[in-house]
């Protein structure tokens, strides 16, 4: 009953995308020029133009590499600064400006001012973090400041140790809210990354091609990488909660 | 020697915007003695505990004696980590070794949980099976003063009577403070009734 309704729902799914799919085949018909705008089978075909090149991995690896380290170092000091938060209000009061700012200011504007101060192959690991970090920040605060209570009680007055507290107390009170924030995060990630290496041009990147297919009016192939960037971020996203779930299993284990 | 010492307790304050619930309460507990405290709900007896416990400040008053004294409890709430099995709750508070693992599992056996429910997450547990657990992790950890804030409710007699022989056996000269609403309780506990809330309870 349950595998018939989870086939019904990736039907639709499928279903939707094929309409999508219908549509830009029909828009690049009518407009009737692929630098304009290519169809789905000229984007594939360029796909496939580009991935026997050993160019296109290394482009797909570096910016996979940049963008991951941006990721987990924001992740870790995202930890680690609502841990000190939780426990002292001042941290908190002192980060919040830099986690509105971060929030709210424009990538463009941080790609700018960072190429200024850095070389532009640092610039996705830089740009990933400053998008992630407020994201992951706000939800492990959140998650410590919801841990019951009552537990916390429980701990105090049965002296259970730090390492414990956290394993047994903390861990699964936070989890929630670091996975669902993880999953919104590896996506901004992915979006930040790639436009600071548009604008950046990073040597060898997913971003630096976008670029020189727009400039080369390779329409076709701007499409491709696109969807490469797409199909890289989603593969991301799953491996990255796949092993937050695989943790937690374990932890409970 | 620490049979001889007291706890004292002077002119214990405490209220909740602006209602008092402890006012000029004065005690005194000899360690190594099983007390008990009776009274109706929300005469303070609770509020009482925690500020034993070090979970509130009393808002005036002295409390005298429970330095460097290690407590263990049973709350009034169960307080068991959900994503824990019944097993890990009682070895969170304990030392890591084989010999507690084996007495944590004598003693979850003994009130009648057996391998399977000690293996079960504690939120699939029944309410008396949880409280069984929190009265075993209660007894794992050394201590010199138990508090027990009703800690046999949702429990069968036979359930009751087995968890205070054990709790007698684990005492061994230690001091208990118990919280109950049951008279029935106070003999099986070996336990003297302090009157301190008793007011409330002829006034209720």
């Amino acid at each position: 009953m349950i595998s018939t309704m989870v086939l019904h729902k990736r039907l639709k799914q499928l279903l939707a995308v094929v309409f999508w799919l219908v549509i830009w085949q029909l828009a690049a018909q009518r407009v009737g020029y692929a630098i304009l705008l290519p169809s789905p089978l000229q984007t594939l075909q360029a796909l496939f133009r580009l991935m026997p090149t050993p160019n296109f991995w290394l482009r797909v690896g570096i910016s996979l590499l940049g963008i991951a380290q941006g990721f987990l170092l924001a992740a870790l000091l995202a930890v680690l600064l609502a841990s000190c938060a939780s426990a002292c209000e001042a941290v908190n009061v002192l980060l919040q400006p830099l986690v509105l700012l971060a929030k709210a200011t424009p990538v463009a504007s941080f790609v700018i001012l960072a190429l200024i101060w850095m070389p532009s192959a640092k610039l996705p690991i830089f740009i990933s973090f400053l998008m992630v970090f407020p994201v992951l920040y706000t939800a492990v605060l959140q998650g410590i400041r919801q841990t019951d209570p009552q537990l916390l009680e429980m701990a105090k007055v049965f002296r259970i140790p730090l390492h414990r507290k956290i394993k047994a107390i903390y861990l699964p009170a936070v989890y929630p809210y670091f996975y669902s924030a993880a999953s919104v995060a590896l996506g901004l990630a992915w979006k930040s990354g790639i436009a600071a290496e548009v604008i950046g041009l990073p040597r060898n990147t997913v971003g630096e091609a976008l670029y020189q297919a727009k400039v080369l009016l390779t329409t076709d192939e701007m499409f491709a990488w696109t969807a490469v960037a797409v199909l890289a971020s989603v593969v991301a996203e799953r491996v990255v909660l796949w092993l937050l779930a695989l943790g937690n299993r374990t932890e409970k284990e | 020697m620490i049979g001889k010492m007291q706890i004292t307790i002077r002119q214990l304050e405490k209220s909740y915007a602006g209602q008092s619930v402890l006012c000029g309460l004065d005690a005194t507990f000899t360690l190594g003695e099983r007390y008990a405290l009776m009274g109706r709900s929300g005469c303070g007896k609770t509020t009482f505990l925690r500020i034993l416990m070090g979970l509130e400040r009393q808002d005036a008053g002295s409390i005298d004696g429970m330095q460097n004294l290690r407590l263990s409890a049973v709350f009034q709430q169960v307080r068991l980590c959900p994503s824990l099995t019944a097993l890990e709750n009682v070895l969170l508070v304990a030392e890591k070794s084989s010999a507690t693992k084996q007495r944590a599992e004598l003693f979850l056996e003994r009130l009648g949980l057996d391998d399977f429910a000690r293996k079960k997450r504690v939120d699939k547990l029944s309410g008396g099976q949880q409280q069984r657990v929190a009265i075993v992790r209660a007894l794992m950890v050394p201590f010199d003063l138990l508090i027990l804030d009703e800690a046999f409710k949702g429990l069968d007699e036979s359930t009751r009577a087995d968890a205070i022989a054990l709790i007698d056996e684990c005492l061994q000269g230690r001091t208990l403070l118990a919280v109950t609403h049951d008279a029935a309780e106070l003999p099986l506990l070996k336990a003297q009734l302090l009157p301190l809330f008793q007011k409330s309870v002829e006034n209720g």
